[in-house]
């Protein structure tokens, strides 16, 4: 065994948490010595903390979980318009509104002039005010290539490279070219409200207070922290000499829930789905218990977890799933808790910090 | 740029390799996220500081090398298995080796993908579930040891994956 295969043999097994302290001297000893040896460890590092960052998203389920509910609710909470009062009828009419109505017409030309007063003086930019700076590649707005993005407008990427937005939370947006969305005020929870009309985007979404959401025809998707690409195609339909818009969604890491007609729908990182239709990828098949293969419902109303009804799929309706396994709870509702691996010191392993709270608020 | 945005912006840049920094040295799991936001928050309390000049993420890192040592000095039992002149030298060896070779999420996410099924159940109970190699040992069957050569063996594949993924432009 030569000098860096024994090096490589201490990197990993010190990831491993599986070093005794005098290989952990001896290791120490070749990083400072040794600048092979020192590159290899930090290109093991950056993997083992990838595979870590990547991988583990289970510990962000219950906080999305937990996101998505409060989304729920707070739909619950807007006042529903059921019906229109009804019309007044015409011997309802009041005696006054006759003796004013002459005065109507007046009244709405002084009113219309007040407004465009109002329009002409008030600047542009506090009337829409920018929600996100281009970073690279053209965007435009009526035409006109901008900087800052303003809410409610359509954008487009001119050109043949794709544009690169920044949201004021830090979160992302790659549109591809010939793509349109318009960036849509905050609202209340929702922090950020994206509606992707046309195209692709690739989202890399900060976590941060309140919902970032992804609006197209088809879908709605909420996120708290995570990297998907949301892409807008035409599809054929078989059979037929039409073609119907479709929404792709492809998630590269942590957890995304899609709202669309039918069931809520939760995508973990490496799972794509396209609505409508199409039956769920499942990329990443696992070696699990037989218990763990069942897909999980959420009942977002209820936040209750129960095993899905058994009937035939409906493949314009996609059922919520629910892949990724699912470490037991502990009471009391805490969040999956990994075993990390605590490092020997001295020859002892150490356990987790006693005063570190169990549950702690994630970035 | 506005100074608050500026320093958002590198700090986004470097997240991911200062984690890989501190999580070098920290192998507690749970810990080395503590460190990562209270060096988080070191960083942006100190923004003003901060010298142009120099790499933002070798700035952070000295930062981040600072808090470990401090920690390490309070609580003789905090996870460091490095002695301050290891750390340097790791410290020396990241700043040198910036981000070139950080796994992009997109690459490491096919590999991972393409690994055999024992290989890729292996990885999840490591990295996933969080399980220690002596406990997959005893579920599996196999001995330490052999659990150890195999996860080196998967790491080694992930890597030389990544790599290649990377010079042939897959990770767009």
């Amino acid at each position: 065994m030569n000098l860096s295969d024994r090096g490589r043999w201490l990197i990993d097994r010190y990831l491993d948490d599986g070093l005794a302290p005098a290989e952990i001297a001896e290791l120490e000893q070749l990083l400072q010595d040794d600048p092979e040896t020192a590159a290899t460890f930090v290109c093991a590092a950056r993997l083992d903390a990838a595979l870590c960052e990547d991988l583990a998203t289970d510990r962000d389920a219950a906080a999305l979980e937990a996101l998505f509910r409060r989304e729920e609710e707070l739909s619950g909470k807007l006042p529903v318009i059921t019906s229109l009062p009804p019309p007044l009828r015409t011997d309802e009419t009041p005696i006054l509104w006759t003796a004013w109505s002459r005065w109507v017409p007046t009244a709405v030309i002084v009113a219309a002039a007040v407004l465009i007063a109002v329009a002409l003086f008030v600047p542009r930019g506090e009337e829409s005010p920018p929600t996100a700076k281009v970073l690279s590649g053209t965007i435009t707005v009526d035409g006109k290539a901008v900087q800052e993005v303003p809410v409610e407008r359509a954008l487009t990427v001119a050109g043949r490279e794709s544009a690169t937005l920044q949201f004021v939370d830090g979160s992302r947006m790659t549109v591809q070219p010939e793509s349109q969305a318009i960036l849509h005020r905050p609202e209340g929870e929702i922090r950020q409200r994206v509606e992707l009309q046309k195209g692709q985007a690739k989202f890399a979404v900060e976590k941060a207070a309140g919902s970032f959401r992804v609006e197209t025809a088809e879908m709605r998707l909420i996120v708290g922290g995570t990297e998907f690409t949301v892409r807008v195609v035409p599809a054929i339909v078989a059979g037929e000499r039409r073609t119907i818009q479709r929404t792709e969604i492809s998630v590269a890491s942590g957890r995304v829930y899609i709202q669309t007609d039918g069931e809520p729908v939760a995508l973990n990182g490496g799972q794509r789905r396209v609505f409508p239709g199409e039956e769920p990828d499942r990329p990443r098949p696992k070696v699990r218990d037989e218990e763990e293969h069942r897909n999980k419902v959420i009942d977002p109303r209820r936040g209750e977890r129960e095993p899905p009804k058994r009937e035939p799929p409906k493949r314009e309706e996609p059922r919520l799933e629910e892949p990724r396994r699912e470490v037991p709870r502990k009471e009391g509702g805490d969040a999956p808790r990994r075993e990390g691996p605590a490092r020997p010191v001295d020859g002892k392993r150490v356990l987790d910090n006693p005063a570190r709270p169990a549950q702690r608020e994630k970035r | 740029m506005d100074p608050h945005d500026e320093f958002v912006a590198h700090f986004l840049q470097v997240e991911r390799d200062l984690r890989a920094f501190i999580g070098s040295l920290v192998r507690d799991w749970h810990l080395r996220d503590d460190v990562f936001q209270e060096v988080a928050l070191a960083l942006f309390r100190q923004r003003e500081q901060y010298d142009r000049t120099r790499p933002f993420g070798a700035w952070a890192r000295g930062i981040a090398a600072n808090k470990i040592l401090q920690r390490k000095a309070q609580d003789h039992r905090f996870p460091v298995a490095f002695a301050p002149e290891t750390i340097q030298a790791v410290v020396d060896a990241f700043d040198a080796e910036e981000e070139a070779d950080s796994p992009k999420a997109g690459a490491l996410r096919r590999c991972i993908d393409q690994l055999p099924p024992r290989s890729r159940a292996l990885i999840d109970q490591r990295y996933e579930q969080g399980i220690k190699p002596a406990a997959i040992a005893e579920r599996s069957g196999r001995t330490l040891d052999a659990v150890y050569q195999a996860l080196s063996r998967v790491r080694q594949v992930l890597e030389d994956c990544v790599g290649r993924q990377l010079a042939d432009g897959g990770s767009r």
